[in-house]
């Protein structure tokens, strides 16, 4: 049994891993459209956003740079990050890994005396299975973000990283609500809403802990920015007495000076806004007595595979992303198969290149196989990462890595064999042509010939017409 | 300020989704008026500081509650005291402590606001403010706020149109968490701001 | 004194659509230019790297570096070959010598559209083709290399050639090499929206600048006895020529 929680908890991924995901997904035509619709919807409002900033490549460009500056920093910058979060009264703990991340927690949460904790949406939570252990220890955890209520009544994952429901019709969420809140059936979206609205208002006035993640921590004050839509990440850090932060190691930014670039690159880029209905900079606990706002604040800063990537020159680059899942929409292969068919929490381009290192976990292996390197991921991203190269990269280490498929490595020392020879690869094309011709019928190619007709060899080949016409060599 | 930025705040500001008036200080009461009648608000909170700017204790709301929520309430009233008082407004009335006008933001400093639960947890809220609080850009903003940043001891927020979700078919519904309307009365003939998060 | 133009032609073009590379030739001469090749030549390595087999594939890359010589410039009809040789040579653990090698070679790396338009400097394509085009951009092409207006320049000037633009025409078909053969099922459920898009604009024609994402779409095509051709660039092209009846052809028994 695997307990690794960056797997998706719900279903575990079967034997031959992720192709076998593929080709269920492949067959859900509902899941895939609603998909499809939500891509190609965020897509558009992304466009139009883009398009308002002239010097959009610029923008992009800066955020490379200020990402770069951090990460090849970054533990003196976390260091100074953890430094100022300290002199606010933020008791910062540096989780090395998932365990000790949920063991913390869990810890706070006994030594507060809490009952109920209210959360909003957060991807590293998801990534170290905290709800899971949080649950399992007697505490209740309630998800307020809409598309993660949904996502959490249904017992499932986040399909996506800005929605964690999108693959859900109105329909599906509307049975949802009505098996799992005895609510009269709806698949009306502001009736849904406003139920869902009511139900965790409750939860959020009873709440006695507020846990939510950071999409930037600014080193040279130590606050935290949260950016979201809803309301519901302000009430979970502002109801209750007692607030988390989670937050992966690489979510730095040097300075609040540098919000207009990031704000501007990550609403736009993840929602098509020019900014969220809410944007939140936090520091720490009130200095002055009130009842509003909490009375003590955690930084839980973890780390859970990122130092792998961080000791890597090229991978490195990886934790500059700021998870806007702009790489997920313009992806040919999420578009087709959706975050659920990865089978881990990081899905979409980025997600193939980070989840190798974050899980150690080889049935990850396949993920930066299943490119096409078309690139449309690398001219999206905000911050310029070099996605499909990453990717390529990818594939290199895990060849090297892995003993791998034998009749792969076979195949291609082969290929190499024989194209170092231009005698023996021209008679291989012979060979190829002829086999083409005497077999009756198309001949099978393992792969291909099941949707696509294989071209046959062409009698002259270009080298074979050359020789016949011009005979003229450099 | 000059008056492009207070049409890029009025565009902006409106396209997020907000409701903007521009009022003299004599029309206020009128249009607070209609805005409660359109809410159908019952239960209304003022925060104090609004008075500083407007009298409106004098212009009590029809068929309606009253309250006036303080400094010094928040300072002597215990969590769950307080929590009780907020939880069934339907109103909030509050000032702000900036306007950005490239994203059509409201701008709350928790020195001045600590908590903010008046503005997140009523479905209405009505916000005054004068122009001389405008602000260009993001970049101006936090160029601004970067010389007071230290003694901003708890942070600050952004507040940008009514809270909403998309998360059901991308289909856009407002009023999720937060306040589904978000009003906003920039009084023209207001007094300078007194305060400024800079000042 | 004519420049010279050294033809890389790809593996699979050379083997399954020679016509393509004989375009280029004729297209190459008819601007003037003096074009060789190298009947040595085999494969860019490719594939080998694109699967993570690097010591495959630097073995090959080495191999093409010393078949190009001195000419002007070296030419393919393909962006994926070119970026290879262009861009991800420079990636490979190359010893000193093979690095110098290849540094006398990578500023003479084009795309043949880019070579036409931006080294020739033809933009003003004469000729007639009076068939309704849809042009797919190739995505190595498209974002290795940034062609992008470049064939649509081409192919508007063309007489009686009507460009339809498809939806999504920068989106990948879907094909990406060995991924094709490794995930069968989503390279087709990929290419099936590019098909959808593409049957959407009514066209004759599906036109790109890589015969490999064509040799994925005109299988498909083929497979599913749908009407609409699929051409390389270059063959629209010489096509168009050949239809004016001027430049003179040379060779007329490898028409497309």
């Amino acid at each position: 049994m695997d307990h690794n929680p960056l797997t998706n908890p719900t279903r575990n991924a079967p034997a031959s891993g992720f192709k076998q995901w593929v080709r269920l997904y492949l067959q859900n035509s509902r899941y895939r459209e609603n998909i499809r619709r939500a891509t190609e919807h965020a897509l558009e409002q992304r466009r139009l956003a883009v398009d308002e900033i002239p010097d959009w490549e610029r923008l992009r460009q800066e955020g490379h740079r200020r990402k770069q500056q951090i990460i090849d920093h970054l533990p003196e910058h976390l260091n100074q990050f953890i430094e100022n979060a300290r002199a606010r009264g933020i008791v910062v703990y540096q989780a090395p890994d998932a365990r000790t991340a949920n063991q913390f927690v869990e810890q706070i949460a006994r030594q507060h005396g809490v009952r109920r904790i209210v959360k909003s949406k957060s991807m590293v939570t998801e990534e170290i299975g905290l709800n899971a252990h949080l649950q399992q220890n007697g505490l209740e955890v309630v998800e307020t973000d809409l598309g993660e209520y949904i996502v959490q009544l249904a017992g499932e994952t986040p399909v996506h990283l800005v929605g964690p429901a999108l693959h859900k019709s109105r329909q599906e969420i509307g049975q949802l609500f009505a098996e799992k809140l005895g609510v009269t059936y709806t698949e009306d979206p502001s009736e849904l809403t406003r139920l869902a609205r009511n139900i965790l208002r409750e939860k959020f006035l009873t709440a006695d802990m507020g846990i939510t993640g950071a999409n930037f921590g600014i080193v040279d004050s130590g606050r935290v920015v949260v950016v979201e839509n809803e309301g519901n990440a302000r009430l979970c850090m502002t109801l209750p007495r007692i607030r988390v932060v989670i937050m992966g190691m690489e979510r730095l930014i040097p300075s609040e000076a540098d919000l207009p670039l990031f704000l501007t690159l990550l609403c736009r880029s993840a929602t098509g806004q020019r900014l969220t209905s809410y944007v939140s900079i936090t520091g720490g606990p009130a200095s002055s007595p009130s009842p509003e706002g909490p009375e003590k604040v955690y930084y839980v800063v973890v780390d859970n595979g990122r130092s792998r990537l961080l000791q890597d020159p090229h991978l490195k680059k990886a934790l500059y992303c700021i998870r806007c899942a702009a790489c997920y929409n313009i992806c040919p292969i999420y578009q087709t198969i959706g975050g659920h068919a990865y089978g881990w929490v990081y899905q979409g381009p980025i997600g193939a290149v980070i989840t190798p290192e974050l899980s150690g976990d080889q049935r990850a292996d396949d993920l930066p196989f299943a490119s096409t390197l078309c690139g449309a991921c690398s001219d999206i991203c905000p911050v310029k990462i070099p996605l499909h190269h990453l990717l390529l990269y990818q594939r290199q280490r895990i060849v090297q890595r892995t003993s791998g498929p034998h009749s792969e490595k076979l195949g291609f020392a082969l290929f190499e064999k024989l194209a170092r020879h231009s005698m023996l690869w021209n008679r291989m094309i012979r060979l190829l042509g002829k086999v083409q011709r005497v077999f009756p019928g198309e001949l099978p190619v393992p792969g291909w010939t099941h949707s696509r007709i294989f071209p046959r060899v062409e009698w002259p080949t270009f080298t074979q017409w050359w020789q016949k016409h011009k005979r003229k060599t450099p | 300020m000059t008056s492009p930025t207070i049409e890029l705040f009025k565009k902006r500001f409106t396209e997020s989704g907000g409701r903007l008036f521009m009022p003299t200080r004599q029309d206020v009461p009128t249009i607070l008026k209609t805005i409660q009648n359109h809410e159908r608000a019952r239960r209304i909170l003022i925060e104090e500081p609004v008075l500083r700017i407007f009298p409106l204790n004098t212009t009590p709301f029809p068929g309606a509650s009253t309250e006036i929520l303080s400094f010094g309430d928040r300072k002597h009233s215990t969590r769950s005291a307080h929590l009780e008082r907020l939880r069934d407004i339907d109103m909030a009335i509050s000032t702000v402590d900036g306007l950005v006008a490239e994203t059509g933001s409201i701008l709350m400093v928790h020195r001045n606001h600590p908590g903010q639960w008046h503005v997140l947890l009523p479905p209405a809220v009505v916000f005054l403010a004068s122009p001389h609080q405008l602000i260009g850009d993001l970049e101006a903003l936090f160029a601004r706020l970067s010389r007071e940043l230290e003694s901003l001891e708890d942070g600050y927020h952004l507040i940008t149109g009514p809270s909403k979700t998309a998360d059901i078919e991308k289909q856009l519904v407002i009023g999720m968490h937060g306040p589904r309307s978000v009003y906003l009365l920039l009084l023209s003939d207001a007094p300078s701001p007194e305060r400024d998060p800079t000042a | 004194m004519a420049q010279t133009v050294h033809l890389f032609i790809p593996c699979f073009v050379n083997a399954f659509f020679p016509t393509v590379g004989i375009a280029c030739v004729e297209i190459l001469e008819n601007l003037g230019y003096r074009v060789v090749y190298s009947t040595d030549q085999t494969c860019c390595g490719q594939p080998a790297y694109n699967s993570g087999y690097v010591k495959e594939a630097r073995s090959l890359a080495t191999r093409a570096i010393q078949l190009f010589g001195v000419a002007d410039y070296i030419v393919a009809p393909s962006g994926s070959c070119t970026a290879m040789l262009k861009h991800y040579y420079g990636t490979l653990p190359l010893t000193r010598k093979e690095r110098q090698d290849w540094d006398l070679c990578r500023n003479r790396f084009y795309e043949i559209t880019q070579f036409i338009t931006r080294v020739a400097g033809v933009n003003h394509w004469k000729g007639t083709f009076p068939h309704s085009v849809t042009f797919h951009d190739a995505c190595h092409a498209l974002r290795e290399l940034g062609i992008r207006d470049e064939p649509r320049q081409l192919l508007t000037r063309i007489q009686r050639l009507k460009l339809i633009e498809m939806p999504h025409a920068d989106r990948c078909c879907g094909f990406g090499g060995t991924f094709s053969v490794k995930f069968p099922e989503l390279s087709t459920a990929i290419l099936e929206a590019k098909i959808a898009s593409l049957k959407q604009t009514g066209a004759e024609f599906v036109v790109s600048t890589d015969s490999s994402c064509l040799m994925h779409i005109a299988g498909y095509l083929k497979k599913h006895g749908e009407s609409i051709t699929a051409l390389h660039l270059v063959e629209v092209l010489w096509q168009a020529w050949k239809n004016d009846g001027s430049p003179p052809i040379l060779n007329g028994t490898h028409a497309p």
